[in-house]
């Protein structure tokens, strides 16, 4: 048996209401004149003690009538094998998809909601604020439920207390989906250094360059901050370098001195057996009519140092470097944060219609009627010596 | 006659005009008898006196007109051959029930007895009324006539229950009373009835007085229907007793049917006459079939003497 509104057995602390009055009630005797007392027993007194129940039976019968009404606004749902049977292979399921990854979660979702017995999905931004809703319609559903959130799960995005906010006995699934397709911005180098190699060279210094981006560290360039790495096999390189002169501009001492010194553009050096300043060599020098400056590279674009010079002189310049850094949940904590569906819908999963609380009033209905008669009962007392009084009469 | 035409105790008690209730509840007690308890009345000459207009031309002495060319009218002195005296219990025990709307016994006796003294002094012979309540003594010697009987009743409507009631006293002094042989009804629920008052019954009867005795009790004194913590209040000598009445009713209930039984027989020991009333049953009926039992027993007994 289940109970549609569990909270409703709190009525019964009113049990203790009749229970109370007839330990409380003081039994002030009535007066009655009468006749003669002469003919009245004088031992038979009624004790007058507080905790000495009367008609045990009346009170039972009180009890009775509360305890009937409070299981009926319960709302008791008495399910048969079958139909429990039937709900616990039955799944509901509110997919909610993180718009972020829409194109890589879409698929786990279709697939997820081809599963289920019924299942609803729902794309937003923020999935954290579709929860409640999702709640709101899992639980008119009379089956097992469960939430499922596909997403990359950035950290700022979910947190443990929104999913404590799930009910009891709803289930919570979540989906993990790669990151490599999130469409952050900030995650493309549409204006990194302009790479200035040989023709054989080209794809190696493109690969350095995805190297560098695949480090998550690559920013944005700024068009008013150019920076272009010359690389040895370059055919302009020395008109380039011709035309080159000593760097002027602030930010690009800024550039050079980040390059010189970060500690991944030396290590990558220490392990060809040079310092960065024999590395690159810094010059200024316009390319196609915008000043540029010109990191002089004497190492070929496919070497660690070469994508290590690419990451620093692009962190560079960047505006905000530090934000491009994407933080997410790790798998282990969103296996922590998972829970089952219940097997069987513990509240509100059935219409109240289908209670069997009517049943229940009934009973309450008829045992009021006995109260009624009970309590009405005292001056019923038995006329058995009527038929010896007719006799002497 | 059926119980149905019968005014019920409530509808009897309930009428304020006692004389009315007592010609309703007479007139119950005549359709269903067949003969009357009582003896009739004679009319004995007493004296003449002249005619004066308006007089019934019934009682113009004709001879005497005839002897005499003079206008007389005879007067009667009316005798009886049987005077009652009613004794009512007008004691405080005799004003229960007071709470339901069922008759008091004091209000059934009181009609009972205006019944039987409408019947006697209709029939001709005396009715008196005699009542002891304390030391308040009433009493209306027997006498016959409408306007004794109307005294008698505005009487018994001013009687209010109260106080205790010495039997014995009450009885002897109303026989003593009687100015010659006649009967002694009393009207009570005998209570207070012991071996004295045996005994002054019995001195009664040697004294050539008929006895008789209506035992009116509620239905409640009989069957005790009470539940529940009560605190019984004897309303004679304010005695009080708290019991728990559904585990006393037993008790109850057995001695009162002792004390019933026990003073039947002793009645019918003594060769009094005696009926229980209780009071749920319409006065009529317990009047006609008292007044059966009482013709029934008187034609029994002078049958041998009819024969002899």
């Amino acid at each position: 048996m289940t109970f549609l509104q569990p909270w409703a057995w709190i009525g019964l602390v009113a049990v203790a209401g009749p229970i109370v009055a007839h330990l409380l009630a003081r039994r002030s005797a009535r007066r009655l004149p009468f006749p003669t007392v002469r003919f009245l027993p004088a031992a038979i007194q009624t004790p007058v003690s507080r905790d000495r129940l009367t008609d045990i039976t009346l009170l039972v019968v009180r009890c009775l009538v509360l305890v009937t009404a409070a299981a009926a606004l319960a709302l008791p749902v008495w399910l048969t094998a079958d139909q429990r049977r039937t709900l616990g292979e039955s799944v509901a399921r509110a997919i909610v998809v993180d718009n972020g990854v829409a194109n890589a979660a879409d698929p786990q979702a279709a697939r997820l909601s081809a599963e289920s017995t019924v299942a609803r999905v729902a794309h937003a931004d923020e999935p954290a604020r579709l929860l409640g809703e999702a709640s709101t319609w899992l639980a008119q559903q009379p089956m097992r439920r469960e939430i499922v959130l596909v997403s990359d799960f950035p950290a700022q995005a979910l947190s443990k207390a929104d999913l404590d906010r799930i009910p009891a006995g709803i289930g919570i699934k979540l989906v993990p989906v790669s990151t490599s397709g999130r469409s952050h911005a900030a995650m493309e180098v549409r204006d990194g250094p302009v790479l200035l190699t040989g023709a054989a060279d080209r794809a190696n210094a493109l690969a350095a360059r995805e190297a560098a981006v695949a480090q998550g560290a690559v920013s944005t360039g700024r068009k008013d901050r150019p920076i272009a790495l010359v690389f040895p096999g370059h055919e302009g390189r020395d008109t380039l370098l011709k035309s080159a002169h000593d760097i002027d501009q602030p930010w690009m001492f800024t550039v050079v001195r980040a390059v010189t010194q970060d500690h991944i553009v030396m290590a990558a050096a220490r392990e060809i057996g040079k310092p960065a300043a024999d590395i690159v060599a810094p010059l200024a020098a316009p390319i196609n009519g915008e000043s540029h400056l010109l990191l002089v590279m004497s190492v070929q674009p496919a070497s660690l140092v070469s994508a290590a010079v690419m990451r620093t002189a692009a962190r560079a310049v960047a505006p905000e470097p530090a934000a491009d850094v994407i933080a997410t949940h790790s798998a282990e904590q969103l296996k922590a944060w998972e829970r089952p569906a219940a097997s069987i819908a513990p509240d509100g999963s059935r219409a109240p219609e289908e209670s069997r609380g009517r049943w229940l009033w009934l009973a309450a209905l008829v045992l009021m009627v006995i109260e009624r008669v009970m309590a009405r009962r005292p001056r019923t007392a038995a006329h058995t010596e009527v038929s010896d009084v007719a006799r002497v009469a | 006659m059926s119980d149905s035409a019968l005014l019920s105790s409530s509808a009897v008690a309930a009428i304020d005009d006692l004389e009315l209730a007592a010609r309703l509840v007479v007139e119950g007690v005549r359709s269903g008898a067949h003969r009357s308890p009582f003896h009739g009345f004679t009319a004995e000459f007493s004296q003449h006196r002249p005619y004066r207009p308006g007089d019934d031309l019934k009682y113009l002495d004709w001879k005497v007109l005839a002897r005499t060319d003079r206008l007389y009218s005879r007067q009667f002195s009316e005798t009886t051959n049987l005077s009652v005296m009613l004794v009512l219990d007008a004691s405080a025990s005799m004003s229960f029930p007071a709470e339901t709307g069922a008759p008091s016994k004091f209000r059934y006796s009181a009609v009972v007895t205006a019944a039987l003294a409408y019947l006697i002094i209709d029939q001709g012979d005396a009715a008196g009324l005699m009542t002891m309540a304390g030391e308040r003594f009433v009493y209306l010697p027997a006498k016959g006539g409408r306007q004794h009987l109307r005294a008698l009743l505005a009487m018994l409507s001013r009687l209010e229950p109260s106080g205790e009631w010495p039997i014995d006293r009450a009885l002897t002094r109303g026989a003593e009373l009687l100015k010659r042989r006649g009967a002694v009804i009393a009207i009570s629920d005998f209570y207070d009835a012991t071996e004295t008052t045996a005994r002054d019954l019995r001195r009664i009867a040697r004294r050539g007085h008929d006895v008789a005795l209506l035992q009116v009790l509620s239905r409640d004194e009989i069957t005790f229907p009470y539940t529940g913590d009560l605190e019984f209040e004897d309303l004679e000598n304010g005695a009080r007793r708290h019991l728990d009445a559904k585990a006393a009713a037993h008790a109850y209930r057995a001695r009162v049917a002792s004390f019933l039984e026990d003073f039947r027989k002793q009645v019918h020991r003594d060769g009094h006459d005696y009926a229980l009333m209780p009071t749920d049953i319409p006065p009529s009926r317990a009047l006609r079939s008292y007044l059966l039992r009482r013709a029934a027993a008187a034609s029994a007994t002078a049958r041998p003497g009819d024969a002899s």
